[in-house]
C-alpha cells in the first residue's frame, strides 16, 4: 500500500481549508492497491448515526468515514480488518432483516439501534465508536471552534482559574 | 591515491575536519570555524537546512492518520518506532532499520538520525549541568576509569555555550545541581508547587523539586537574535524541527553560525569510513569518506580531526581505522576501545493522581516539565546499589472526553467541558556503571551498503540497575503518597532496551591513564592527539542528567585547546 506524502497534503491545507481535513480532499479509495475493503457508504452511515448533523456540523461533513476507512486500511492488522469486515456483514444482515434494506440506507435512528443492539462483536463496534470519536475531536471544527486550539500559544500559565 | 593532482589534494585540505553535525559536531564546527580555522564538517545524512522542516506548520487535522504510525511503517521497522518521538509528524528524520543494519549480541535500541543536525533536531532539550560529585562519582565509587576533569574545569564551558544556546530555568541553589547562565524560568502548575513544598516539607530540603532546565528561548537576547532565532512559541512540536529555531538545535544555531564565518564548509552524504593514519608523522592527516549516495570514495585532510559520530558510530569509524601502527584501531593501544559502554536507565516510571485543586487548571503549552534531581548516595553511600536517579514529575489536567451514549446524545456529550483529575507522572532516569563487559565491536565479515563493517552491541542491565528500580518505585510511591497523590502507580516497560534512552555513551573514554582510558583531560586521544572525541563516546560515566549540555561544554572546551594548540604549532 502507498503511503502518501505528508508534504503534498501540507500544499493543500494551506491553501484552503474546508469542512474536510486536507488530505481527504485529494484521496479516493481508488489510490489503494488491494482494494478488498470498499465500504464507505457504511462508513458514512455508522459516523453519520453516531455524531449526526444538527445545527453543528456532524462526524461526516468532517469526513470521519473518510479517516476510518484509510486508518484501518493503513494502520491495523488484517485481522483486525477482518473483524470490521465480518462486522459491517453482521450489521447489514441486521439491518436488512429488521427494516428490508441495506445498513447504509437505513435513517440514524435505525441504524443506531442496530448498532447499539447489534449481535456483532460489542469490540469491534466499540472500536469504529472511538475510531469516529477520535476523527472528530480532531477535527479543525472540533478544535478551534470548541477547544480553543491554538497551535502556538506562545504562553503557560501553570495555575488558573476554571 | 596516485590520480588525485596536486589542486585536488589542496582542495581537499582543511585546517580542521568535524565528523558529525549533530548537537556535538554542531558545536565543534562552531568554535574552529569562529576561531579561523578552515573547517570542513561531515554529515553522513541529508541535508536539512534550518527551516526544512515539512511538517512543521501542520495541524493536527492533515495529519491522514492522525499521527498513527502505518502498520508498515511499525513492521519494516520495529526498532526505530519504538521512540517516543517517532510518528507521523517525525518519521522522516529517522533511520529506518533497514537503512543501517548492525547486530544485537544483546537486544539493543539504536536509534538514529542521519541528517545535517543530526538528533539535536530530536532531542529532548533537557539540560542540567553535572556537579562536581557526579565528576567524582566514579573514583569515590571505585569504578574502572575515573575522570580526568571536575567540575571547576568545565563549570567556564558550561557557562559559554548556554549563553549561546539558550538554557531556560530557575537559580535553584543546589549543590547536586549547580545553577547555569539561565533566561527566564517556565512555571510549574499548582501541584508541581504543592509536590516540591510537600517535599520541602518532609524531607528538610533533601529531595528539592525544581523546573526543568532546557534549550528553549524563553526570553530570547541579543546573542540569539543574531543567530536568526525568536522566542519559543510554545507549541511543543520540537520534534518536527521548529521553524523559529526556539529551542537549540546545529540546524538553528551553530551550523549557521559557522556559515557565517565563512571558514566552515559541509559535505552531506558522507559516511567516514576511517581515519587516516601517518605512520612517519606519526599522527592522523585526514579521513576517507564513502559518498552515501554514489558510494565513492573520497579523502580529505587536516591538521585537526574531531570525531562527532554519535556514540556508537564514533566507535566505528576509530576501530575501523586500522594501521601498522594501530592495528586494533586508532588510538586502541590498550584493547579496551568500544569496551565500557553505558547508558541511562529509563525502564520504570510511576503515575498517580490529584484530588485538590478542582477549581483550577493550566492555560497555554509548556515544553518541559518538572525535575527531581537525584538525592540518593549523593555525598555518600546511603543504599545497598551505586549511584542513584534523577526523575521527571510533572502534573496536569485534561478536559475529559466523554463518549458515553449514541447519536445527538453522544454529539452533546463530546461538547461537555468537564475536567478530570490532575494527573501525575514521573519518568526514572537511572545511572548504570560502566563495565568492560558491555561493548561494541566490529564485526569481521559483515559490512554496511558502504563497505563499513556492521558492529555488534553488546550491552545489558545488571543487578545494580535492578536494585535502583526497586528503589525508585519505593520512594517514589513514598513521595506521591506523602504528597497526597491516589492511584499510584509504579509500571515496568517491559520492552524497553538499553539503548532506548538514546543516552548510549562510552567506548572511548577519558581517563588519566592511557592504560585503562582512550581519551586525555583535552579529549585527545592519548596515542594521536590531533584527534578529538567530544560526543557520547568519551563519557567516563554518565550520571544521572541528560547528557548533551555536557557533550557541548566538553567540545567548545576541546575544540578552544585545540585552536590553541594548533597556533603553537603542537598539532
Amino acid at each position: 500500500m502507498e503511503r502518501r506524502n505528508v508534504i503534498k497534503s501540507l500544499g493543500i491545507g494551506l491553501l484552503g481549508l474546508g469542512t474536510l481535513p486536507s488530505w481527504a480532499n485529494n484521496w479516493n479509495s481508488d489510490s489503494f492497491e488491494n482494494l478488498t475493503f470498499a465500504n464507505s457508504e457504511v462508513f458514512i452511515k455508522i459516523v453519520d448515526c453516531l455524531i449526526p448533523e444538527t445545527n453543528t456540523p456532524g462526524a461526516k461533513s468532517i469526513g470521519a468515514h473518510l479517516y476510518i476507512e484509510k486508518v484501518i486500511k493503513d494502520c491495523y492488522s488484517e485481522e483486525i480488518q477482518n473483524e470490521v469486515k465480518q462486522t459491517l456483514e453482521i450489521l447489514n444482515k441486521e439491518a436488512v432483516a429488521k427494516h428490508q434494506k441495506s445498513f447504509e440506507k437505513l435513517d440514524n435512528l435505525q441504524a443506531v439501534d442496530i448498532l447499539k443492539n447489534s449481535t456483532s462483536n460489542k469490540k469491534t463496534v466499540e472500536f469504529l465508536k472511538n475510531l469516529t470519536i477520535r476523527s472528530y475531536t480532531s477535527s479543525e471544527y472540533y478544535l478551534t471552534n470548541h477547544k480553543n486550539y491554538q497551535m502556538a500559544p506562545a504562553y503557560f500559565h501553570g495555575c488558573v482559574e476554571i | 591515491m596516485a590520480n588525485f593532482n596536486i589542486d585536488s589534494k589542496k582542495k581537499r585540505t582543511f585546517d580542521a575536519i568535524v565528523i558529525g553535525s549533530g548537537i556535538s559536531g554542531g558545536w565543534a564546527a562552531k568554535e574552529l570555524s569562529e576561531k579561523g580555522l578552515k573547517t570542513l564538517v561531515l554529515e553522513r545524512g541529508k541535508e536539512v537546512n534550518h527551516g526544512d522542516y515539512p511538517t512543521t506548520m501542520m495541524q493536527p487535522w492533515e495529519f491522514e492518520h492522525l499521527g498513527q504510525i502505518t502498520k508498515e511503517m511499525k513492521d519494516a521497522n520495529p526498532i526505530a518506532t519504538k521512540c517516543y518521538a517517532f510518528g507521523e509528524d517525525s518519521s522522516h528524520f529517522f533511520v529506518k532499520d533497514a537503512e543501517h543494519p548492525y547486530i544485537q549480541e544483546k537486544p539493543f535500541d539504536w536509534i538514529r538520525g542521519y541528517q545535517t543536525g543530526g538528533k539535536s533536531l530530536l532531542w529532548a532539550r533537557g539540560t542540567q549541568r553535572w556537579s562536581k560529585y557526579d565528576f567524582e562519582g566514579p573514583a569515590r565509587d571505585g569504578f574502572d576509569v575515573h575522570w580526568p576533569i571536575g567540575y571547576d574545569d568545565i563549570a567556564p564551558w558550561y557557562s559559554h555555550v548556554e549563553i549561546f544556546a539558550g538554557i531556560s530555568g530557575n537559580k535553584d541553589g543546589l549543590e547536586s545541581l549547580p545553577d547555569g547562565e539561565f533566561l527566564k524560568p517556565h512555571e510549574q502548575t499548582c501541584v508541581e508547587k504543592h509536590f516540591t513544598d510537600q517535599m520541602r516539607k518532609h524531607y528538610n530540603g533533601a529531595r528539592p523539586v525544581i523546573i526543568g532546565r532546557c534549550a528553549h528561548l524563553t526570553d530570547p537576547q541579543p546573542i540569539h537574535y543574531q543567530q536568526g532565532r525568536a522566542k519559543c512559541q510554545q507549541r511543543n512540536l520540537c520534534q518536527r524541527g521548529c521553524p523559529y529555531g526556539g529551542y537549540f538545535s546545529s540546524n538553528a544555531s551553530t551550523l549557521p553560525w559557522a556559515k557565517m564565518t565563512g571558514n566552515m564548509s559541509m559535505r552531506n552524504n558522507s559516511v567516514v569510513h576511517s581515519i587516516i593514519y601517518d605512520e612517519k608523522k606519526q599522527k592522523a592527516v585526514g579521513v576517507k569518506v564513502i559518498d552515501a549516495i554514489s558510494k565513492q570514495e573520497i579523502e580529505y585532510f587536516a591538521r585537526i580531526i574531531f570525531v562527532n559520530g554519535s556514540t556508537v558510530n564514533t566507535n566505528i569509524i576509530l576501530l575501523n581505522s586500522k594501521s601498522s601502527r594501530f592495528p586494533n584501531g586508532l588510538g586502541n593501544d590498550n584493547g579496551l576501545m568500544g569496551k565500557y559502554i553505558h547508558f541511562h536507565n529509563f525502564e520504570t516510571g510511576i503515575s498517580g493522581e490529584y484530588e485538590g485543586f478542582l477549581d483550577k487548571k493550566t492555560d497555554g503549552i509548556r515544553p518541559n516539565g518538572s525535575y527531581i534531581p537525584r538525592f540518593r548516595n549523593v555525598k555518600k553511600q546511603e543504599t545497598d546499589f551505586l549511584r542513584g536517579y534523577a526523575s521527571g514529575f510533572s502534573a496536569s489536567r485534561m478536559e475529559i472526553t466523554n463518549g458515553e451514549g449514541w447519536g445527538e446524545e453522544l454529539k452533546n456529550n463530546l461538547f461537555e467541558k468537564k475536567y478530570g483529575n490532575w494527573r501525575v507522572g514521573s519518568h526514572f532516569m537511572g545511572e548504570t556503571i560502566p563495565k568492560i563487559s558491555n561493548y561494541v565491536k566490529l564485526d569481521e565479515t559483515l559490512k554496511d551498503q558502504w563497505g563499513v563493517p556492521q558492529v555488534r552491541i553488546h550491552v545489558e542491565m545488571d543487578d545494580n540497575d535492578a536494585k535502583m528500580v526497586k528503589d525508585f518505585k519505593e520512594q517514589l510511591t513514598e513521595m506521591y503518597t506523602l504528597a497526597g497523590f491516589t492511584n499510584i502507580k509504579t509500571r515496568s516497560r517491559n520492552s524497553w532496551n538499553p539503548g532506548l534512552d538514546i543516552h548510549e555513551m562510552g567506548g572511548v573514554i577519558m581517563g588519566k591513564d592511557p592504560k585503562t582510558s582512550q581519551l586525555n583531560e583535552w579529549n585527545q586521544l592519548h596515542h594521536c592527539k590531533n584527534v578529538f572525541v567530544t560526543d557520547g563516546a568519551c563519557m567516563t560515566s554518565n550520571s544521572t542528567q541528560n547528557p548533551s549540555l555536557t557533550y557541548m561544554a566538553l567540545t567548545a572546551r576541546a575544540a578552544n585547546h585545540a585552536v590553541d594548540e594548533f597556533r603553537k604549532g603542537n598539532l
